[in-house]
């Protein structure tokens, strides 16, 4: 396990805005205009609510945000994410029955309307805008819905700005439900580079389908196996396991060379009671794969709990 | 002016950088962390009041920010132009990313896997700087409670690495032959 100063060693430089550089600035004409704007407002000190009264998931939202907030809400209802303008300039830049990609300042927005739809309408949404971007929608297991759970091609792009990200519209919503969407962003900078850049976004898998995401810890949250510990395991007691969560099991075998692992595919037949697991990963709704080598190999890395 | 008025301009000047910085960091766009700014500074007015003295106070508008941006996202709520100087603020903040590469985005890729609670004891340490005792006193949790919080969020984000299945590759192929080990 990493220690602490590891760990904030790789977290810093992953702050939007850097640890050492002031945020706004407090004397500035901006932070000014927000301070004569708040004291303008009546206090209402008859009305104060204890601080715990904060954390309260239900309290009601300020004034500052009351009216405007319920017509925002109420109009997206409405007219659904086609029709929504956030203000401030904002324009639809193309949409098509499987896609609607829009410039919002520095970035491009695509919000999925069918992640199920052919495939091409996506990519053919960011050509039609100049964006070298192939986006393929995956059935991936569930922990991995509404991530980009594979990214490659235009690294010179990626180098340069990395502000490409995944989220869920609104956060944690299902996309069964209407009204919930996949969201990707890009940063506008990449349009003109060169080179064909390539993600890959997870969507629920149907009844049946197999995940594609096959490489993807089946112990993560939400997993089929999660919180398991599976990592240096004995095959036998693994999958008495897998077989109490009521799930199957299919075997590879893993092969390490160079620096990287490959898997072939291995029948359980072939495996042996007191081989050693390595991972496992999810197939699809009931069936993980377990990784296994015959001992225990010196190549890999096996995590402990 | 008022006492009131006193208190809350001197909190203001003194957490403004810290309170943008925080919402910068964690909104996914510069309106929405305008938002969070502005409503976080509106509730203080209003509960000026209830101010700590002292060292206090800085964690206490973090822990009101913290709460409004819970409910931001939550409500999923959207900007409606209401504070165009202050969206500009962010915008310039937003406009100016760190020097990154792949390697930070794959981190930051198992980052975004690490539940709410991890990702947030975490990036206090390593982005507000905090220590165990002011993240204690934010949350309103025992020390204790924090510290097994930090000991767990660490050993989940250390085995998430390791274990990291998004992969970057140069080139045109998504997926290599190998696996990374």
């Amino acid at each position: 396990m990493k220690d602490f100063d590891e760990i904030s060693e790789l977290l810093r430089p992953l702050a939007r805005i850097e640890v050492d550089e002031p945020g706004g600035r407090a004397g500035g004409a901006r932070a000014q205009a927000l301070f004569a704007a708040i004291i303008a407002q009546e206090r209402d000190t008859t009305t104060t609510v204890p601080p715990r009264r904060l954390r309260d998931r239900h309290r009601a939202r300020h004034p500052l945000l009351g009216l405007a907030a319920s017509a925002a809400l109420a109009l997206s209802i409405v007219f659904g994410p086609s029709m929504l303008g956030y203000g401030g300039g904002t324009a639809i830049s193309y949409a098509n029955s499987a896609v609607e990609i829009r410039e919002e300042r520095d970035t491009y927005v695509a919000r999925i309307k069918d992640p199920y739809a052919d495939q091409r309408k996506f990519s053919e949404a960011f050509r039609a805008l100049g964006l070298n971007i192939e986006l393929e929608v995956i059935p991936v297991s569930p922990a991995s819905v509404g991530e980009i759970v594979s990214m490659g091609g235009n690294t010179a792009a990626m180098i340069e700005n990395v502000s490409f990200g995944a989220r869920m519209e609104p956060a944690g919503c299902n996309v069964a439900d209407s009204g919930c969407f996949l969201t990707v962003t890009v940063p506008a900078a990449i349009k003109g580079t060169p080179g064909v850049m390539h993600f890959q976004l997870g969507r629920p898998a149907k009844p049946g389908e197999s995940y594609a995401n096959d490489w993807q810890s089946a112990t993560r949250a939400g997993e089929q196996l999660s919180g398991a510990k599976v990592s240096g395991r004995a095959v036998d007691d693994m999958l008495a396991e897998v077989r109490r969560r009521g799930l199957t099991a299919e075997f590879s075998l893993v092969s390490v060379h160079d620096g990287a692992y490959e898997l072939k595919p291995l029948a359980a037949d072939q495996v042996g009671a007191d081989w050693i697991v390595y991972k496992v990963t999810s197939v699809r709704a009931g069936v993980v794969r377990l990784e296994v080598t015959a001992e225990r190999h010196p190549g890999l890395e096996y995590v402990q709990d | 002016m008022s006492d009131d008025t006193d208190r809350f301009e001197a909190v203001y000047r003194a957490t403004y950088d810290q309170i943008t910085a925080y919402a910068g960091r964690r909104c996914d766009s510069p309106q929405d962390a305008a938002d969070v700014v502005a409503e976080t500074f509106t509730i203080i007015w209003r509960k000026i009041d209830q101010l700590p003295a002292g060292a206090e106070a800085r964690l206490w508008v973090y822990g009101v920010a913290r709460n409004v941006l819970a409910d931001h996202r939550r409500s999923a709520l959207r900007h409606r132009a209401r504070h165009r100087e202050l969206n500009a603020e962010m915008a310039d903040l937003y406009g100016d990313p760190a020097d990154h590469n792949v390697e930070l985005a794959a981190i930051a890729q198992v980052f975004r896997t690490l539940s709410d609670d991890d990702r947030e004891v975490l990036s206090l340490v390593a982005w507000e700087g905090l220590d165990r005792h002011e993240i204690a006193t934010m949350l309103g949790l025992s020390r204790n409670a924090v510290r097994i919080r930090l000991h767990r969020a660490r050993k989940r984000f250390s085995r998430a690495l390791v274990q990291a299945g998004v992969r970057f590759t140069p080139g045109n192929a998504v997926v290599p032959a190998g696996r990374p080990l």
